[in-house]
């Protein structure tokens, strides 16, 4: 997939504030595809600011694993093309971008990149990835999606502040 | 450790099963290439860290809501840099994987790769905790 355009229209304070509106009406799986929409914008941004390509990066890591894994992936159940059932209504691109893996890795490396104040990039990645993955498929028991929000939220007030 | 405390007892039931369901989530991995069987297993393998070390500190969570908030406590008096909570969440998503095949390479094998972070460290966590309560009791 080619690297997605830069989140011009709605910035990730946008989404975030959106997502608060959406969580604090009960719409849970809503508000975690907005958060996801303000992670991902966040990558994005961070990619761009230090020239990264997220697909030549995306290629380099798939270099990298392993022979014998991908012998073992080859084998297991083909991953499902899975497009979810998240609401059209929503009007959200969830299509991942690949080389986001990667990207979280070459900032946790990077000494002069802003660091999330609560987690690590990876940290950070995954909780958005579990919110991407219940905004497609209502999977996250609701124990886990209060925090992972919490998480995801926390990571983001310290990259953009409060959402006004 | 004493043999007569039953949360000692149930912590070190739980970290035998974390230890053998890695080692055979491993072997499904590596031998059989049943990455989607491999990853249920080491999402039951964290899972018995989070319950060796909580019957370890001498709690008991029994559902798996219990379970992630003993683990945000933990997290809390753990360094952030450890990323138990985030490398928790990997292990997760491999359970979710087992559910609906949606991880793709890429994801699958950084999750893979967090899940065994996670479980390593959750146990480094426990035997330095088990240490101490030993050399407690020999005090």
């Amino acid at each position: 997939m080619a690297t997605p355009e830069p989140a011009t229209e709605i910035t990730p304070l946008e989404y975030m504030k959106k997502a608060d509106e959406q969580w604090a009406a009960g719409n849970q799986r809503y508000a975690a595809a907005l958060l996801w929409k303000a992670a991902e914008a966040t990558f994005i941004s961070l990619a761009q600011e230090r020239g990264l390509d997220l697909d030549k990066l995306h290629q380099d890591y798939m270099a990298e694993i392993s022979l014998t894994w991908k012998r073992a992936f080859a084998k297991s159940q083909p991953p499902i093309d899975y497009t979810g059932d998240a609401d059209p209504a929503w009007n959200l691109d969830l299509r991942k971008p690949t080389g986001l893996i990667p990207l979280a890795k070459a900032l946790e490396e990077d000494h002069v990149a802003p660091k999330p104040s609560y987690m690590s990039y990876s940290g950070f990645l995954t909780t958005a990835f579990l919110l991407h993955d219940h905004a497609l498929m209502d999977v996250v028991e609701d124990y886990e999606l209060e925090y992972a929000y919490e998480d995801a939220r926390k990571c983001l007030v310290g990259f953009h502040g409060e959402p006004a | 450790m004493s043999l007569h405390n039953p949360g000692w007892e149930r912590a070190e039931f739980h970290e035998a099963r974390a230890r053998n369901y890695r080692r055979q989530a491993e072997l499904l991995r590596e031998r059989d290439g049943d990455n989607d069987s491999a990853g249920i297993l080491l999402y039951e393998s964290a899972k018995q860290c989070i319950n060796a070390l909580a019957n370890q500190w001498g709690s008991n969570p029994t559902s798996t809501g219990a379970k992630v908030r003993f683990l945000r406590n933990v997290a809390e008096r753990e360094p952030p840099s450890l990323n138990l909570t985030g490398n928790w969440r990997a292990a997760n998503r491999l359970h979710v994987h087992a559910d609906r095949g949606h991880l793709s390479e890429s994801d699958f094998d950084r999750d893979w790769e967090s899940a065994q972070t996670f479980i390593e460290q959750m146990l480094l966590i426990y035997a330095g905790d088990e240490w101490s309560s030993q050399s407690e009791r020999i005090r």
